[in-house]
């Protein structure tokens, strides 16, 4: 059960002991929260967003701002009931120099190039559509009544993350450290594929 | 997505109003330019839509940081060095033709040179998506696959990037030097990143 920004915050201010939030104003935990709540999705991919995504005829290469505005990591592009096979962009050159013209009847393979380029391989000559399923760039938390995104089992290392964060800035410096080593070995022992 | 004025304002709430924010603003542009070389941000670029014959030096935009490919017409281009092309023959840069590679060696910065030299003109640039490789898209062109920097990030990198701000504030001779804080700031900020890092291509 998701739980509402505002008790997240509570509980991190009493975690680096200044509950009355005087050295931290809770809007800035608030920000600094809806951050470690995004970055902790990226790394677990469990809050996920398939988007249907119709294609452009003879078209491999999709800058993702335009195509999939929300997506942070591709999971899986799948084609009909099809996945296709993620490759890194260079295998496409290595298996044919013009793999920028190859056409074919369906998509084979897909590539993504950094945070922003999507590629479907080989081109389809008609416009067409692929379900892409991406890690979600999670809700900002507009104000401390708004629920958190992530999953309730990545809520801990949010914490985590959070008290490392405020107590870094309050340069208490080893129990920052305490609490970004234990978001680690949480992350590492709760790290999905 | 956040602007350089949000993670700037980050900056200045974790160091509790201590930094320069001139300096700040520096070094925002250092860590993207940092970010950018380990090809997080990506894009393809068309070079030249004139319509005349593609020249063999090209160049490309300022905001280019890694050439990760180069395209002419349907062929990815092969890089080649400058030491193997004059072995090959001593006049290489007269040579004209249907380019095969291109060089950035012994060219100015920001620039490459097509081999061979590029004579036939592309076809129109009129095509209707617009997007380089389109249905339509000319043959004889030059596009390029590259890192850039930017102006806008998304939000999941908005801390560690004000962290490592913090940490080259904090590191600095000045009057706020703070080793141990800016240490620790970095060390946190390299494990954000470590979190989100796009998976290698």
């Amino acid at each position: 059960m998701a739980e509402v920004a505002g008790t997240l915050i509570t509980e991190a201010l009493r975690r680096v002991r200044d509950p009355r939030g005087e050295a931290h104003a809770r809007s800035d935990v608030l920000t600094f929260l809806d951050r470690c709540q995004k970055m902790i999705n990226v790394f677990t991919k469990q809050v996920l967003d398939p988007v249907t995504v119709t294609t452009t005829p003879m078209q491999q290469v999709y800058q993702m701002s335009d195509v999939l505005p929300d997506a942070v990591d591709i999971v899986d592009i799948k084609e009909g009931n099809r996945s296709l096979p993620r490759v890194p962009w260079p295998t496409l050159f290595y298996t044919d120099r013009e793999w920028t013209r190859a056409q074919g009847s369906r998509y084979e393979v897909f590539s993504q190039l950094g945070l922003d380029l999507l590629i479907l391989h080989p081109a389809e000559s008609i416009a067409g559509s692929i379900v892409a399923v991406s890690v979600k760039d999670t809700a900002d938390l507009a104000n401390e009544d708004t629920a958190t995104d992530v999953v309730d089992d990545d809520l801990p290392a949010v914490l985590d993350l959070l008290e490392a964060v405020l107590n870094l800035r309050q340069r208490e410096f080893t129990p920052s450290a305490d609490a970004m080593k234990r978001a680690a070995s949480r992350l590492l022992v709760d790290r999905r594929p | 997505m956040s602007a350089k004025a949000t993670i700037l304002s980050l900056v200045t709430t974790l160091a509790v109003s201590q930094n320069d924010v001139a300096m700040s603003s520096r070094f925002y542009d250092e860590v993207i330019l940092d970010l950018a070389k380990l090809n997080w941000f990506m894009r393809m670029t068309i070079l030249d839509s004139s319509g005349a014959v593609p020249a063999a030096v090209q160049s490309f935009p300022a905001n280019v940081v890694n050439l990760l490919g180069v395209f002419y017409g349907a062929h990815q281009l092969e890089p080649a060095k400058l030491r193997e092309l004059e072995y090959v023959n001593p006049q290489w840069r007269d040579e004209l033709g249907e380019p095969t590679n291109y060089v950035e060696d012994g060219e100015t910065v920001h620039t490459f040179r097509l081999y061979p030299a590029p004579i036939a003109p592309p076809t129109t640039f009129a095509f209707p998506f617009g997007e380089p490789f389109g249905r339509g898209y000319p043959d004889e062109a030059v596009v390029i696959l590259h890192s850039e920097t930017r102006v806008t990030l998304p939000d999941y990198l908005d801390l560690p990037v004000a962290l490592l701000i913090v940490e080259r504030e904090f590191q600095r001779e000045s009057d706020h030097q703070h080793p141990v804080f800016a240490k620790s700031a970095g060390e946190l900020a390299r494990m954000m990143l470590m979190l989100v890092q796009p998976r290698a291509m």
